[in-house]
């Protein structure tokens, strides 16, 4: 346990001593107090401490949906965008060179002269690495945290959601770096090869998306599309299309299933992080439909179940326990290869 | 017999590629001793080294590495150990380089302790808290000598320690090394500078194609080649020169050689000589030196396997 403690502290230095992870954090606070400066009053709202301005009638003070739309700015924009793609590229970056350095002649042989065992040692240097995105995420949701709270009243703890999920994201990408950077001691290939397949993954996350909506969702939605004029059809409502476009969805969907799912993560981190039951019932719904749809009510009963049946047709543990699994061994096969080795 | 520290026996080693690094090196270390592993570049020694230490698996191995056997994790609590080329976290400071040492050891250490190691191997007066990014060769290779004594160890494996260090620095490890030796800690060193394992070491082995080819006390090894010289003045008269040759003993112009330990030869030259009046300016003992002893292995293994080749 004290060697573990040793190698996250070691960490802890290495990550201190990085420009990159200050210039990350500098950004992140920013962002942060950018996302604090937004409040509501009685026009509608404000931003950077009210020097910015925007009537609405449907976000004001006091109002459910002001406090939702306050959350889905963190949940639909900046969780997404900023943690879960900026966050971690920068994250990649600034971890790259970690295994390579540690497994260089004269730097592993030091470590590994040592009592503790070559597992220890690897899944130290593992965890300590994940530090990085923790240490990022972390001051971030205490931000959304605190501005909920001194905003609204409503201390929502389950913004802290976005901590473990990130840090997951990140790791499901990160494996793959190790594992080739392990295997061939090269920087460069580890982090073309985690960006190939994090691109990769969320390409076949969004084609099973897209494909489930041809296959699915228009036709539950008794929209028939018509491919050779450009145009829909509306028509009875059916289960599925035709069997062609249930194929497509069928093999994305598998080949989903054994690759990581960020872009999954992302989306249920959406359904984790939610307002109190007094909310004004925008929860499952994207920020660009709820700024287009006005009033909300107007949406047919129909479309929001299939949409709802749509966003569950993967379950939280599915999702999260497949992509756990692929990390597993993903990284497994990494610790296997750095405990094999002559160094 | 003496309690070795480290004692193997048919360590051999084979790379993938089918690359032979060891072919059955046997090795016995004594404890409290100063050993020195000598060998041209490819013979083997990092190889070996690395395996004491668990760097690298061994493909065959047999013996104990201070009574346990080799791989053993929880023995290294008693090993230091100055890798080659040592390459520490160039963000930690000296001190927390030795602070980090001593964690992975799973040692605790106060900061008295850590400036008693700072100031045994010249480190102290605030370089010690510096990042290690800004130091020298030598000045790392301090630090790493102080990393490898962090946690008191019974055995300390140093690969070519004094690699940059200047010849203070060197004066002054030798020393260091001298007094461990003195405690009891056995000190065993991966080496080329033969001029200063000669000085240093108590017994040798050489290593030359993944084989030991020499092993021993380093006074046993070179007491076979020891003699006598003896430097005269001016040319040796022809007279003389005859007669001493008639005696078995090597005659150049201005200086004779004499084989064997025994000083009784010795006064029948010196007598010969004064017959002949000649001026003698020096008597001295001579030896073999390492670096004789390193080269004679060397060249003889190679004739070994020239003759095996052509047999």
């Amino acid at each position: 346990m004290r060697v573990l403690w040793v190698l996250l502290l070691d960490s802890f230095r290495m990550l201190r001593a990085r420009r990159l992870f200050w210039v990350v954090l500098v950004l992140s606070g920013l962002i942060g107090l950018v996302y604090a400066s937004i409040g509501f009053n009685e026009g509608g709202v404000s931003a950077l401490f009210g020097l910015l301005a925007f009537e609405s009638e449907l976000f004001r003070m006091g109002t459910a949906e002001a406090k939702e739309l306050y959350l889905l700015l963190f949940t639909n924009v900046i969780i997404p965008y900023w943690l879960g793609f900026c966050a971690i590229v920068l994250g990649l970056i600034s971890c790259a060179s970690i295994f390579p350095e540690f497994i260089q002649k004269g730097s592993i042989d030091f470590a590994l002269s040592k009592p503790p065992a070559r597992v220890t040692l690897f899944l130290g240097k593992y965890f300590g690495s994940l530090l990085f995105v923790l240490m990022q995420v972390l001051p971030f949701s205490l931000i959304v945290y605190l501005s909920l709270g001194l905003r609204f009243g409503d201390w929502n703890l389950s913004v802290f959601w976005a901590v473990p999920l990130v840090v997951l994201s990140f790791s499901f990408v990160y494996a793959v770096h190790v594992l080739i950077s392990v295997w061939s001691g090269s920087m460069i290939l580890g982090l073309f090869a985690a960006l190939l397949v994090w691109g990769g993954s969320v390409l076949v996350e969004w084609g099973e998306d897209v494909s489930y909506q041809f296959a699915y969702t228009a036709p539950q939605l008794g929209i028939e599309l018509d491919w050779e004029e450009a145009d829909h059809n509306e028509v009875e409502p059916r289960e599925s299309s035709e069997d062609f476009m249930v194929r497509i969805h069928w093999v994305l969907d598998a080949v989903r299933l054994a690759l990581p799912k960020t872009r999954a993560v992302g989306g249920q981190m959406r359904s984790l992080i939610r307002v109190d039951e007094k909310g004004g019932g925008l929860a499952g719904k994207s920020l660009l439909a709820l700024l287009l749809r006005d009033p909300i009510d107007d949406i047919p009963k129909r479309h929001s179940e299939v949409e709802r049946a749509a966003d569950q047709r993967h379950p939280v543990w599915k999702d999260l326990g497949s992509s756990l699994l692929y990390e597993l061994a993903v990284a497994g096969l990494a610790l296997v290869i750095f405990v094999r080795r002559d160094f | 017999m003496a309690v070795c520290a480290v004692d193997i026996s048919g360590v051999e080693k084979t790379y993938r590629g089918r690359v032979q690094a060891l072919r059955g090196v046997s090795l016995q270390v004594p404890e409290g001793s100063i050993f020195g592993l000598l060998g041209p570049n490819g013979a083997g020694k990092s190889t070996l080294v690395k395996i004491l230490t668990t760097i690298i698996r061994p493909t065959r191995c047999r013996g104990s590495l201070l009574g346990s056997p080799i791989g053993h994790k929880p023995t290294l609590r008693k090993v230091g150990y100055l890798p080659e080329h040592s390459r520490f976290p160039a963000y930690l400071t000296g001190r927390q380089v030795i602070g980090y040492a001593a964690g992975l050891g799973g040692v605790r250490v106060t900061s008295e302790e850590v400036d008693d190691l700072l100031d045994l191997v010249g480190m102290s007066g605030g370089a010690e808290d510096r990042a290690i990014k800004t130091y020298s060769k030598g000045m790392v290779q301090r630090i790493g000598l102080a990393q490898a004594l962090v946690n008191s160890p019974r055995l300390v494996i140093l690969d070519e320690p004094t690699d940059g260090v200047d010849p203070e620095g060197r004066y002054h490890m030798r020393n260091i090394l001298q007094k461990l030796r003195d405690d009891g800690v056995t000190v065993f060193i991966n080496s080329h500078l033969l001029g200063e394992l000669e000085t240093l070491c108590d017994s040798i082995a050489i290593l030359k194609e993944g084989q030991v080819v020499r092993q021993g006390a380093l006074s046993d090894l070179t007491a076979g080649s020891r003699g006598f010289q003896v430097a005269v003045e001016g040319s040796l008269p022809e007279e003389a020169a005859s007669r001493i040759r008639g005696l078995g003993h090597s005659v150049s112009e201005r200086e004779i050689t004499l084989q064997g330990a025994d000083p009784g030869p010795l006064q029948v030259v010196l007598d010969a000589l004064r017959a002949a009046g000649v001026v003698i300016l020096e008597v001295r003992k001579s030896h073999q030196s390492l670096e004789d002893l390193f080269m004679e292995s060397i060249v003889e293994k190679q004739d070994l396997r020239e003759e095996v080749q052509r047999s």
